[in-house]
């Protein structure tokens, strides 16, 4: 799951970051709107953080530009501003949740998973694919019912692949939301974990479609 | 005890009852004069119509003193009349014991038996008549007839006085009202004081009054302004330092903790610098603070040497460049962190291994204090809005509060002094801060 987060802040933002990164997400982080708006034509990101200060423009203006141009991706709006008219606005902007500084790491974290969740039509933190049962808050899997262990760059590659049953991803799609910037990816790390996941989960269940990508097949 | 109403009505009823006084006196006086005047008048008219109704002969006289009966020897008549023969024989009394002893011709006043007399004596013919009454008996009478004048005159002064009461309690109602309509007021309620028809003297007073709320809102609007402004201000800090502490709370890796740590401490440097120069800013808001003599140049040695760490860990060179002293008039806590605001902002935007200067310049007019630094600058377009609280030209970057600059734009203007941006010959930004004589006072060389 890869995050953008825009935040003009040195502290608050490194901090955030580290945080997000912690909580198994991937993120990439800008400090202005104008090269937030750049991101955003290079990739679609399962989910934004915007800090409403920003020094370069109206972050709210700019939401609303995005959601006009065709970026659905669900956005937690952070800011100072804390009175309801601003929450409202916020909201109406196009925001999907609202959060006053200061905030919490754990509440921004369980935000960004809800709308995320909702994003996806999901009402519950467990996704059930045939007979893999998700659990998304503990980040665990069961196969048929047993607890399987899986590493955290697993857990991201398997709910990513079963965010959407039955789609193909690509290697790089695949690669793109599982790191951000400034992560240094080896050529066949996606290859490794791959393997790692599909030895784990058992049968058949990542299919390789030759020139493609890869796809979760659901098993009953 | 000071008291308008007291003052008018203590002097208005003294003047009244003085008047009063007085002119009943003379009047009793003048009524009194002409009463007697009148009174001897009468005993003369008297005497004169005894002799025109002729007397009785003088055979008679003697039966008619016998059958004379009075038995007040006041008699009730005013008078008391009498009359002689040539050779001074008491003919008739109108007092069982003779009256008063016989006197010459015309008015006389005698006392006679512990009494004052007033009599009138006439000579006709062979016959002396005497017309007397007591000065007590005429006294009596006066009196009597007095009362009918004064009780009148008591009951208008009372009257009077009643009504100046009245009128001076009506006149200075307002003043109650004003007080009332004051003292009603709650503290936050500064809106402009409004009295129903308020009299001419008041309207000056009701003005300045008003004059004075208007000023004290615009302060407590300023003063809420700020404090919205600092809390505003301070959340971004506050949120840096809640999520270094939560992620150092997460963190296992001793290396990434110990980066952690310094993070928070670098955060916790950031909020304390704000928080110190919000409370400077409301200090400047306040109250003004007294004056002394400050030399300028043991400030700036004192403030140079207190950051000389900062300047050290950044490698820079740096002096001082200054007379042996330089004084103005001032207050030295509020010079000193001017001179620290700007040495200080100096010292964060000059790249490592820059160039910073500090000098101290007397003439006849001022004395000048520069501080020069080999960072960016500051470009023209933006040396406006640096002065503005909370501007900062790299917002989220470093440890700058925005507010530095206002704070050394507010401290020189307390202390009539100038402050201006310029390129300095150093590469970066020159700020100088001017102020007249003769606020400087001595100098050497």
């Amino acid at each position: 799951m890869k995050l953008l987060l825009i935040e003009d802040d040195d502290m608050v933002g490194r901090a955030t970051r580290h945080g997000l990164l912690h909580a198994h997400y991937a993120v990439d982080w800008v400090r202005n709107l104008r090269l937030a708006s750049q991101a955003c034509t290079q990739q679609r990101y399962d989910a934004m953080v915007l800090d409403l200060g920003l020094p370069d423009g109206d972050g709210l203006a700019w939401l609303r530009q995005q959601r006009q141009t065709g970026n659905a991706a669900p956005t937690i709006v952070v800011t100072a501003r804390d009175a309801i008219p601003d929450r409202v606005n916020g909201l109406n902007s196009g925001a999907d949740d609202y959060l006053p500084k200061p905030f919490d790491m754990a509440e921004l974290v369980a935000r960004i998973s809800a709308i995320m969740r909702r994003h996806h039509g999901q009402a519950s933190t467990h996704m059930a694919i045939g007979d893999l049962q998700l659990d998304l808050s503990a980040r665990s899997v069961r196969v048929a019912g047993q607890e399987v262990t899986l590493s955290a760059r697993e857990f991201a590659l398997l709910e990513c692949l079963a965010s959407k049953p039955g789609a193909v991803w690509s290697k790089a799609k695949l690669e793109s939301s599982l790191y951000g910037w400034g992560q240094e990816i080896a050529s066949n790390a996606l290859e490794v974990h791959i393997h790692h996941l599909r030895k784990k989960l058992g049968a058949p269940r990542i299919v390789n479609i030759r020139g493609v990508g890869f796809q979760l097949k659901t098993l009953p | 005890m000071n008291s308008i109403r007291r003052h008018l009505l203590v002097w208005q009823l003294a003047a009244l009852l003085l008047t009063g006084l007085v002119s009943t006196l003379v009047a009793y006086g003048v009524a009194w004069e002409t009463f007697n005047r009148q009174r001897d008048d009468s005993l003369a008219q008297i005497a004169y119509s005894i002799i025109r109704h002729g007397t009785t002969s003088d055979t008679d006289a003697s039966s008619a003193a016998a059958t004379e009966d009075t038995s007040d020897p006041a008699d009730q008549g005013d008078f008391v009349s009498q009359l002689w023969d040539a050779r001074g024989q008491l003919l008739y009394a109108s007092l069982t014991n003779g009256g008063p002893p016989r006197q010459g011709a015309g008015l006389h006043t005698f006392t006679w038996h512990g009494q004052f007399w007033h009599s009138f004596t006439v000579i006709d013919g062979d016959l002396t008549i005497q017309v007397a009454n007591t000065h007590e008996r005429r006294g009596d009478v006066f009196r009597t007839l007095s009362v009918n004048a004064w009780i009148p005159l008591a009951v208008m002064i009372a009257l009077l006085s009643a009504a100046i009461w009245w009128l001076v309690r009506r006149a200075l109602a307002p003043l109650q009202t004003l007080q009332q309509a004051l003292s009603q007021r709650q503290a936050a309620d500064l809106n402009a004081l409004a009295l129903v028809r308020p009299p001419d003297e008041l309207l000056p007073v009701l003005d300045a009054l008003n004059g004075l709320l208007v000023r004290v809102q615009a302060a407590m609007q300023a003063q809420q302004r700020f404090i919205a402004d600092a809390a505003h201000e301070l959340r971004t800090p506050l949120t840096a330092l809640r999520l270094q502490a939560q992620i150092l709370g997460d963190e296992t890796d001793p290396l990434v903790r110990g980066r952690l740590v310094q993070e928070l401490l670098s955060g916790v440097a950031r909020a304390s610098r704000l928080i110190d120069q919000l409370l400077k800013a409301a200090q400047l808001d306040a109250a003004a603070t007294p004056h002394t003599a400050v030399d300028l140049v043991g400030l700036c040695q004192e403030v140079l040497i207190g950051l000389s760490p900062m300047i050290d860990a950044k490698g820079l060179a740096w002096g001082l460049d200054a007379p042996a002293s330089a004084t103005v008039n001032g207050d030295l806590a509020g010079l000193r962190m001017l001179v620290s605001n700007l040495v200080d902002n100096a010292i964060r935007y000059t790249p490592v291994g820059g160039q910073l200067n500090v000098a101290l310049t007397i003439d006849i007019e001022h004395v000048q204090l520069t501080v020069d630094d080999s960072g960016p600058g500051i470009a023209p377009p933006l040396r406006e809005r640096v002065w503005d609280r909370f501007f900062r030209l790299h917002p989220g970057a470093g440890e700058g509060s925005g507010l530095g600059l206002s704070i050394v734009r507010q401290i020189a203007e307390q202390h009539r002094a100038q402050v201006s941006l310029d390129t300095s010959p150093l590469g970066g930004l020159r700020v100088a801060v001017l102020w007249p004589l003769p606020a400087a006072a001595t100098h050497a060389h």
